[in-house]
């Protein structure tokens, strides 16, 4: 085996995974087998450079390999796999774009009866847009400020979920009539009376505990797997980083570490 | 609107041929499928990409036209060559008659006009 720089070796997995989901849906072809192949080919051709073998070197590969969405073309499948695989892949030009621009107005236009539904397929139609023209390696250049609204509408309350659902569960929680009360009628838990100084602190310690001991598990998470950050935040996060996720894990550690010593304390 | 025109036709053209010509390439011996790849792709006349045959190989392997095996190697992991089963040798036949016949008319088209 060749051995490869982080990134290298991130963009080959990547590759691999654009190679498999090209050619899912056609019967005729083992992706698996294909994936193998292509997976040989790289290291055969990467043999002779130094190691560990850097992005330029396999960029040169990889751009001889093409792009695994031309190696087999929607329109020789046939009935519904070949609608449902035009549907995936969707219209291959800059229509999508507008389209997604065009949904985005509509939903904002039309918020008071239920329009900011139709941000569900302008967010589709963005991602989309971005996977095309990163399968076809054509940058959007200006036109990805057309597809950047309906994507920021759907990052935005997903990254804040993400990252802040503890507090907002805890909130659910400490609040009158939340889990706590209901806890402290069933088993006559001695929690602190709604309104004390006692209760507040009882609740942020709480929180800081699960909001820290949560954000270190997703910190770990996207240090491990920093390709799953990218591709959940496409085109976002393309510069993210395992060194960038050792924030929030340290963040993380000191929010539970001192939610502990508070409680235990109090 | 002609460069659009031509793009599609020498699309369409190669589609066709691609098989044909890998099919000729493992007509007399088995190629390892990096270098069948590699002698392909590239600057060959055909514009393709060379990502492009593994699809192809793996269609005519599950169609019974070709059949893989490994062989050792000293350069490292064992390589994987293809060759022609007994129906593609005999597929390559009738389409290499296909083809001849395609080519006459086509070369007797451009004489009349002449």
């Amino acid at each position: 085996m060749i051995r490869m720089t982080d990134r290298a070796q991130e963009r080959v997995d990547e590759y691999l995974g654009r190679v498999r989901r090209a050619l899912s849906g056609y019967p005729e072809i083992d992706s698996d087998e294909v994936v193998a192949d292509v997976r040989s080919h790289i290291q055969t051709s990467l043999r002779e450079r130094p190691e560990p073998v850097g992005e330029d070197e396999l960029t040169e590969v990889l751009g001889q390999l093409g792009s695994p969405g031309r190696w087999a073309p929607a329109e020789e499948l046939g009935g519904w796999r070949g609608a449902m695989a035009r549907i995936r892949r969707g219209p291959d030009d800059w229509r999508l774009a507008y389209l997604c621009f065009g949904l985005t107005v509509l939903a904002v236009i039309a918020a008071p009866f239920g329009g900011l539904l139709l941000l569900i397929p302008a967010f589709v139609l963005g991602r989309g847009t971005f996977a095309i023209a990163e399968e076809r390696d054509r940058p959007l250049g200006a036109k990805r400020w057309l597809v950047v609204p309906a994507l920021v509408a759907a990052y935005l309350p997903l990254a804040v979920v993400i990252l802040l659902w503890p507090v907002l569960v805890s909130g659910a929680v400490f609040s009158p009539g939340g889990l706590m009360d209901w806890m402290q009628q069933m088993w006559d838990m001695p929690f602190p009376p709604h309104g004390s100084p006692a209760h507040w602190i009882h609740a942020v310690a709480w929180t800081a505990v699960v909001t820290g001991a949560w954000w270190s598990a997703v910190g770990g998470i996207a240090a491990s797997r920093p390709m799953w950050v990218r591709r959940l935040f496409l085109p976002f996060a393309g510069g993210f980083r395992r060194s960038h996720a050792w924030g929030p894990v340290l963040i993380g550690v000191l929010a539970s570490v001192a939610g502990i010593t508070v409680l235990a304390v109090s | 609107m002609e460069q659009r025109f031509f793009d599609n036709w020498t699309t369409q053209l190669r589609k066709g041929v691609l098989e044909l010509t890998v099919l000729n390439a493992l007509a007399n011996k088995s190629l390892y499928g990096y270098d069948l790849v590699r002698s392909l792709g590239g600057d060959t006349g055909l514009g393709i990409a060379e990502g492009t045959i593994y699809p192809l190989l793996s269609r005519l392997k599950k169609e019974g036209l070709v059949e893989s095996y490994l062989e050792d190697s000293a350069e490292g992991p064992a390589r994987k060559y293809y060759r022609l089963t007994r129906a593609g040798h005999r597929m390559l036949d009738a389409m290499n008659e296909h083809w001849l016949a395609v080519r006459r008319t086509v070369d007797a088209m451009r004489k009349e006009n002449r």
